[in-house]
């Protein structure tokens, strides 16, 4: 019996304005006790598809069978059983998933006691296969990132579902604890018997699972991870990733041509983005654009060091990373070069001026005058346009309205965002809110960009076209770029990288 | 077990995240329980005002119309075999009575004469009897008996035969003590009181009936009022069953005191619950309030919840628990507070422990666990996040349809019409009209503020920091809503607490003065004596008015007479009584000078005399009638006269000094029994001479007076005339003329009689019901036996100091009334009071406006209600101000974020401070306006509220809703300082932190 089995699912969302069809007629099957492994661009259904597997909506129509329950026509109060007694849930933010009044082995212990059950020894054999038995005691918050993440997979493994959904379980982790996790994940699945659907944007997952599949637009576009098979649903519709069609130049129009077996499609118009106006002239360039001089910042009562006398210059008009493991102190150098905080000891020099001692209105008028800032939250204005958002931020640093307006149009060409300007923002998929919040961050024409973590929580084709852009400003537009990230996409696209360790 | 462990999981997850946060954990017991408690304290402060209210209103009554009476007959020869049986009944109250009485009055022992000597014992005569005189008597033996006279005119030492062989000597004079006997009549014109009976004594009055009075007062320390219904009950019944057994019993006891009082209790529990519910319900809302900044981590926990396999009702539960614990164990504990209280109050006072149940009866438990029940209710509904941009739903509609039921109801029913109100009772919908307001309020501003908030964001899109304020307050719309609501609440809670104070504080101002009219009046014996100088003498007379419709019936009026110069003056008008102003009614009631005057005695004049005859069928009796300065009247007597001329002459009295001569009356000395008899002939008069120090002077001349017109319409003729061969040459001839009332008086400046009346039309303002009664302006008023025809010059509604049957009555000029009843019976209508508007307090005042205010304003109950109102517009101008504080925390700790990426976009520290301090203060604005906005529907409500007064009575004049501008504007100015530096302070901590900091968060 499969685990799941969908036939032409669709589901829509009623949002204030309009329904969003969030999947649409995808067909899927999961056998029992398989692992598969869910990759899609962000907004393609992946969510959805969990959310419905899970029980937590219902499918607008098709069919959704869930261990041999239809999941579209049973009551409420059955699909909450088998969702009870049955299936497992991960998700991707476990600091949030966490109950934080409760202990590692209560939070374990929890889903058997709901249950009306009680089997210490069950929590300890779990505790134990995740390395966490001496930490059993220990309150969510005094774990790290990974053993939140492994307590978690041991709840909810620890009535042996049938089926174990999981979404972005690594997302949040460190390379080292990504491994950990998945392999403990994998493992109590196996020991489950248990069938495990994974949404994740990280190939190492999708490697380590035995089945890849792709979803865009709501419907299964394509299967396997190397290579993937793009998939021609039953009315004939192919569906071209962008990577593809980026690389291959096309925009809107192609003109197609068969022959046996074959099918070529050739662009009608190549397109290719266009970087705005210069800011900069090559006479204003001094070799070191940011330098930083045995800067030493600490955190919390504890006065715990996160950089330690760390000297490090950047060239202008480079694409640069700082990268390293959580906590290693990436965030707080770039919040430095910024002026958002303040160095305990050290100097930090940003276009040949010092920022590290400026009060609140200087450093105010230093970033308007100098840089540009992308955070990993968006917080775009959800119910202004695309264009708005933009244009507001222009206008806050005292650009006329005809000029905010002026370059927020130009900049949101070269994002690829144009004929979406007048959008809500809360109509965006994740990576576009990003290109917004990257636009809204070079509009002004800074010469200096520094971006936290820019292709966080996208998936792997948003993520890319994120790191083209960064480079296309930093080598084509002349901005000195700073990005914090752990993304190794984006470490090999840097033209210089300071790896941190962790407190240095 | 496995169900049990199932269903206890999600409980015991609750009372895990209680006790890891125990800040919160305590403010939610003690807002659910502070809510819990106001409903307990008003309930407590209810029953203690009104145990003061009944002892002082005990008090205050006479003991006799207080009492528990029992009267019953013995008929001779039987013993007096119903004492013990009655004595059981009365002593059966010992716990809410003070001693018993007893009097016995034998019915008279003079044979054949009814009004004979009575003779009275009583069971305790050192403490029944108060010997004005003398003494009390002591012991009967033999045939002696000493006696004290309660009534009759014999002196003290004077003998009296009781009967064969047994005499009383009265050795002082005395009364009963008010309230042992509430028919005096039964002591007859002579009344002794002995100590004991002889044998001779008792031999006599046992062959005659008498009457036995068993009396108890109900001692105002004794009686309570959480016991009044039981008390009463038992009273009744006590009476019923007296009354059913025999037919010679009659009992009465003060049931209509006591349901009196027991009612204002009840309406003053009741309006003080719906106060103390009113705040109790904006705690509630407070408290909710709260937990909306919550909703993310409830929805939070809902999630972790249902990830670990929890299912909805196990998730229900632990959201449940997590909220109602607090619930449970803050009304555990406010029962608790409120009963310790009430047994530390009741032991305090010395009451019972009967107290503490009538401070929390089982209603006000009930209610208390209601609010708890309700209160975590609405904790758990608020805690579960709603999108404010969805449609309009359930909640809207809902609110809208009550709205639009109260609505109706109100102007359909008249339930905020203040004399409806007074009438009928306040509606219950008016009780529900606070709540349901809050409640729409709210709704209507979840939906108001956003969609304000995003016009403010499109329109100040050229200033940005105008549109950064918009923006960041509508980018948290619900936030903002629950905000603005709360503080609209709070404010419209204030402002209509202080109002319902300030009202009650003016109806007792106004119904003090309406009451009484003046400064000071004086009632009853102390009237006699006032020289009406500054003070003005008003009559206060029942008259009926003849009906037209049905024709035949009369209607039951009020007469006041007053100067109609003094109307001006007269305290607790309002223009809205009546359509003319006052001025205009003074000149209307007296379009002319009418005054009851005539020539005037010197102050030295010690004897007055005439020289007279009559030749008429008999003797003629010549009578002065005197107006005295006390409005009072007098009459001298100068003796008889018949054919031949004769001096008469009269002592006059120094009581007469200054009294005027307004009638002489020629009384016949013998009249005739017989239809036919139509007395005729003349009598003459000289001029009136009075003798003075300084020798005698004549009187003016009396010929321009006019002779009365008797009710048969007879009258007497008077001329001047020349006398011949007499011993004076001029004076007056008065013509019998046939009529009976043989009466000469000045004309006063009375108009002709009417056809049909004595009396000419009388010009008179009246109410509409009389008013209704009118012909061409007419209606005619039977007062003090006469037929008075009255002209109407204007219809009221009602007027100061007619408070019984205050919808019927007539004002008219004293002075017209005065002169109109006494001219031709003088004597007929005196003043019954004085009324003062000026000058120092009279000696002896029987009421006083300023001591009529406050006693209305220290009535226990109308202090505990404006104690509870002021609690309760404290609390929320308060509880507005915590709220404003922490929803500006709240929003702005929520954004940090969203500041520092401003920050990190350039925007300075400095203008997103002045951003945010903006944000706050439109945000209050619009909470403040709609605050202002409920505080004047709120006053449309009071009136409906304050209706039945802080005293339970109904309420004269009818209330005015009054707007407390001080304290209003004292609460709003408080509110937009504390927006003011909420704003500055909690913007300036927010950011203060480094933006890096607020990103790392």
């Amino acid at each position: 019996m499969s685990a799941v089995r969908a036939d032409d699912l669709f589901h829509l969302y009623r949002q204030a304005h309009g329904d969003v069809a969030a999947l649409r007629g995808l067909s899927l099957e999961v056998a029992a006790g398989e692992s598969v492994a869910v990759l899609g661009p962000s907004g393609s259904g992946k969510t959805t598809l969990l959310a419905l597997c899970a029980g937590f909506a219902r499918p607008s129509s098709g069919s959704l069978n869930v261990l041999g329950s239809a999941f579209g026509a049973i009551s409420g109060r059955e699909l909450s059983r088998v969702r009870r007694t049955s299936i497992g849930i991960v998700r991707q933010h476990y600091h949030l998933s966490l109950p934080h009044d409760l202990s590692v082995a209560e939070i374990v212990g929890m889903p058997l006691r709901l249950l009306g059950r009680s089997d210490p020894a069950r929590v300890t054999a779990l505790l134990r296969a995740a390395g966490l038995v001496e930490r059993a005691r220990a309150r969510p918050a005094e774990l790290s990132g990974g053993e939140q993440q492994r307590v978690a997979v041991c709840a909810a493994l620890a009535k042996r579902p049938r089926l174990l959904l999981a979404d972005e379980p690594t997302g949040e982790l460190d390379a080292a604890a990504t491994r950990t996790v998945v392999s403990l994940l994998l493992e109590l699945t196996r020991e489950a018997g248990a069938a495990a659907l994974i949404v994740t944007h990280d190939p190492t997952v999708a490697a380590a699972c035995a089945r890849t599949i792709h979803i865009r637009d709501g419907r299964l576009a394509a299967e396997g991870t190397t290579r993937p098979v793009l998939i021609v649903d039953e009315q004939g519709w192919l569906r071209l990733p962008r990577a593809v069609r980026e690389e291959a130049g096309v925009g809107e129009r192609v003109r197609a041509q068969a022959t046996w077996g074959k099918v070529e499609l050739l662009a009608e118009r190549p397109t290719r983005a266009s970087v705005p106006e210069r800011r900069l002239e090559p006479q204003e360039k001094r070799g070191t654009e940011i330098a930083l001089d045995r800067v030493t910042k600490s955190y919390g009562k504890r006065e715990q060091s996160v950089v330690s006398g760390v000297s490090w210059t950047f060239a202008p008009e480079r694409l640069h990373v700082i990268a390293g493991p959580s906590g290693s102190g990436k965030t707080t150098l770039l919040n430095l070069q910024a002026a958002l905080d303040r160095p305990d000891d050290g100097q930090v020099w940003v276009g040949g001026e010092r920022v590290d001692s400026l009060d609140g209105d200087e450093a105010a008028r230093f970033r308007r005058r100098v840089l540009g800032y992308v955070s990993q939250h968006s917080t775009l204005v959800d119910f202004l346009s695309a264009r708005e958002n933009v244009e507001l931020a222009l206008t806050l640093r005292g650009f006329d309205e005809i000029e905010a307006r002026r370059r927020a149009d130009r900049w949101l060409e070269w994002v690829g965002l144009d004929k979406l300007g007048d959008r809500r923002a809360d109509r965006l998929s994740g990576g576009e809110q990003r290109r917004i919040s990257l636009a809204r961050a070079l509009a002004p024409g800074p010469r200096v960009l520094l971006a936290d973590e820019p292709t966080a929580h996208l998936d792997r084709l948003s993520g890319r076209m994120i790191i083209r852009l960064l480079e296309s400003a930093a080598r084509e537009g002349g901005t000195t770029i700073v990005a914090a990230s752990h993304d190794p996409d984006l470490v090999a696209a840097a033209d210089e990288c300071l790896v941190l360790d962790a407190g240095s | 077990m496995k169900r049990f462990r199932a269903a206890g999981t999600p409980i015991a997850f609750a009372w895990r995240r209680l006790r890891t946060r125990p800040l919160s954990t305590f403010a939610l017991v003690l807002s659910l329980g502070g809510a819990a408690a106001l409903i307990g304290w008003s309930s407590l402060t209810a029953a203690t005002a009104q145990e003061d209210s009944v002892r002082a209103h005990l008090a205050r009554l006479p003991p006799g119309e207080r009492a528990l009476e029992v009267v019953y007959f013995t008929v001779p020869p039987e013993a007096d075999f119903r004492a013990p049986t009655v004595t059981d009944a009365v002593r059966g109250f010992g716990d809410v009575t003070g001693p018993i009485h007893r009097i016995r009055i034998w019915h008279s022992i003079v044979p054949n004469n009814p009004l004979g000597t009575r003779i009275v014992l009583a069971d305790d005569p050192s403490s029944d009897v108060a010997a004005h005189a003398g003494r009390l008597p002591s012991s009967c033996a033999g045939a002696r008996c000493e006696a004290l006279a309660l009534t009759g005119s014999e002196p003290v030492g004077s003998r009296v035969p009781l009967g064969p062989h047994v005499t009383a000597t009265i050795v002082g004079r005395g009364s009963l003590r008010p309230g042992l006997v509430r028919d005096r009549t039964q002591l007859g014109q002579q009344a002794l009181l002995v100590r004991s009976l002889s044998p001779r004594l008792r031999a006599i009055v046992a062959e005659h009936a008498s009457t036995v009075a068993t009396t108890a007062a109900l001692d105002p320390g004794r009686v309570h009022a959480f016991s009044l219904g039981n008390v009463r009950e038992r009273l009744r019944v006590t009476i019923a069953e007296l009354e059913r057994s025999d037919p010679l019993v009659r009992a009465h006891a003060p049931l209509g005191v006591l349901r009196d009082l027991t009612h204002r209790g009840d309406v003053a529990r009741e309006r003080l619950l719906i106060v103390a519910g009113e705040a109790a319900a904006l705690v509630v809302a407070f408290a909710a309030f709260l937990a909306t900044a919550r909703r993310r981590e409830s929805k939070l926990v809902e999630e972790q919840l249902t990830d670990l396999g929890a299912g909805r009702t196990q998730v229900f539960i632990a959201r449940a628990a997590e909220v109602f614990a607090p619930a449970v164990v803050g009304t555990v504990l406010a029962l608790a507070a409120i009963a310790v209280a009430a047994l530390v109050v009741g032991h305090t006072r010395g009451l019972p422990i009967g107290f503490v149940r009538g401070a929390l009866p089982s209603r006000t438990i009930v209610v208390m666990v209601a609010v708890g029940v309700a209160g975590g209710g609405l904790l758990l509904v608020s805690q579960t996040a709603r999108d404010v941009r969805a449609r309009f739903g359930g909640l809207e509609l809902s609110a809208l349809v009550a709205l639009g039921l109260i609505v109706w109801q109100m102007s359909t029913t008249g339930a905020l019409t203040p004399d409806e109100v007074a009438r009928n009772g306040t509606a219950p919908v008016v009780l529900l009209a606070p709540a349901l307001v809050f409640f729409t309020t709210g709704v209507l501003l979840l939906r108001v503020v956003p969609l304000t908030l995003r016009l403010g964001e499109r329109l100040g899109r050229r200033a940005p920091l105008i549109r950064l304020a918009f923006l960041n307050a509508a980018r948290s719309p619900g936030h903002a809503a629950a905000a603005t609501t709360f503080l609209a609440v709070a404010l419209g809670s204030a402002l209509f607490s202080l109002n319902y104070r300030a009202t009650i504080d003016r109806q007792a101002h106004d119904q003090a003065r309406f009451a009484v009219g003046a400064n000071w009046r004086m009632t009853g014996r102390s009237v006699a004596g006032v020289r009406f100088g500054h003070a003005a003498p008003v009559m206060r007379l029942t008259g009926d008015v003849n009906e037209t419709d049905p024709a035949g019936a009369e209607l039951q009026v009020r007469v006041l007479a007053i100067p109609a110069k003094r109307i001006t003056d007269v305290l607790g008008w309002r223009d809205s009584f009546a359509d003319p102003s006052r001025a205009a009614i003074a000149r209307r009631l007296r379009p002319s000078a009418i005054r009851l005057t005539g020539p005037a005695l010197a102050d030295d004049a010690r004897t007055l005399r005439v020289w007279a005859r009559a030749q008429t069928d008999f003797p003629r009796l010549i009578v002065l009638d005197f107006l005295l300065a006390n409005q009072r009247f007098a009459q001298l007597s100068l003796g008889a006269v018949w054919h031949d001329w004769r001096l008469l002459r009269a002592r006059v009295p120094r009581s007469l000094d200054g009294a005027r001569l307004v009638a002489v009356q020629y009384e016949a000395t013998q009249t005739p029994i017989s239809f036919k008899y139509d007395p005729e002939g003349f009598v003459d008069l000289g001029s009136f001479q009075q003798r003075r120090r300084s020798g005698w002077s004549a009187l003016p001349s009396i010929a321009s007076w006019k002779p009365t017109i008797a009710p048969d319409g007879t009258s007497g003729i008077l001329f001047a005339s020349h006398f011949a061969h007499a011993p004076v040459a001029r004076g007056v001839r008065f013509r019998v003329n046939g009529t009976r009332q043989p009466l000469v008086h000045p004309a006063a400046g009375l108009p002709p009689p009417s056809p049909g009346f004595q009396i000419g039309e009388l010009s008179a303002l009246a109410s509409r019901p009389v008013a209704d009664q009118a012909v061409n302006g007419l209606v005619t008023l039977v007062v003090a036996g006469k037929a008075v025809p009255l002209h109407l010059v204007g219809r009221a509604g009602l007027f100061p100091s007619i408070v019984n049957d205050p919808h019927d009555f007539v004002v008219i000029d004293y002075d017209t009334l005065f002169a109109a009843l006494n001219a031709d019976q003088p004597g007929l209508a005196v003043p019954t009071e004085a009324w003062s508007f000026t000058g120092p307090r009279p000696a002896r005042t029987a009421l006083d406006v300023a001591a009529a205010e406050r006693r209305l304003r220290d009535d226990p109950l109308a202090a505990g209600t404006r104690k509870v109102l002021t609690v309760a517009g404290v609390l929320a101008a308060a509880l507005g101000f915590v709220g404003l504080v922490l929803a500006t925390r709240s929003t702005l700790a929520s954004e940090r974020l969203v500041l520092a990426e401003y920050e990190a976009l350039g925007v300075s520290p400095r203008a997103l401070r002045r951003a945010a301090q903006l944000r706050v203060f439109v945000v209050s604005s619009i909470g403040l306006g709609a605050g202002v906005l409920g505080g004047v529907f709120g006053v449309l409500l009071v009136s409906a509220f304050v209706a039945v007064t802080g005293t339970a009575g109904n309420p004269l004049p009818p209330i005015v809703a009054v707007v407390a501008w001080p304290a209003a504007a004292g609460v709003l100015a408080a509110l937009i300082a504390a927006t003011f530096a909420a704003a500055a302070f909690v913007s300036g901590r927010a950011l203060r932190e480094p933006p890096a900091a607020r990103l790392r968060a």
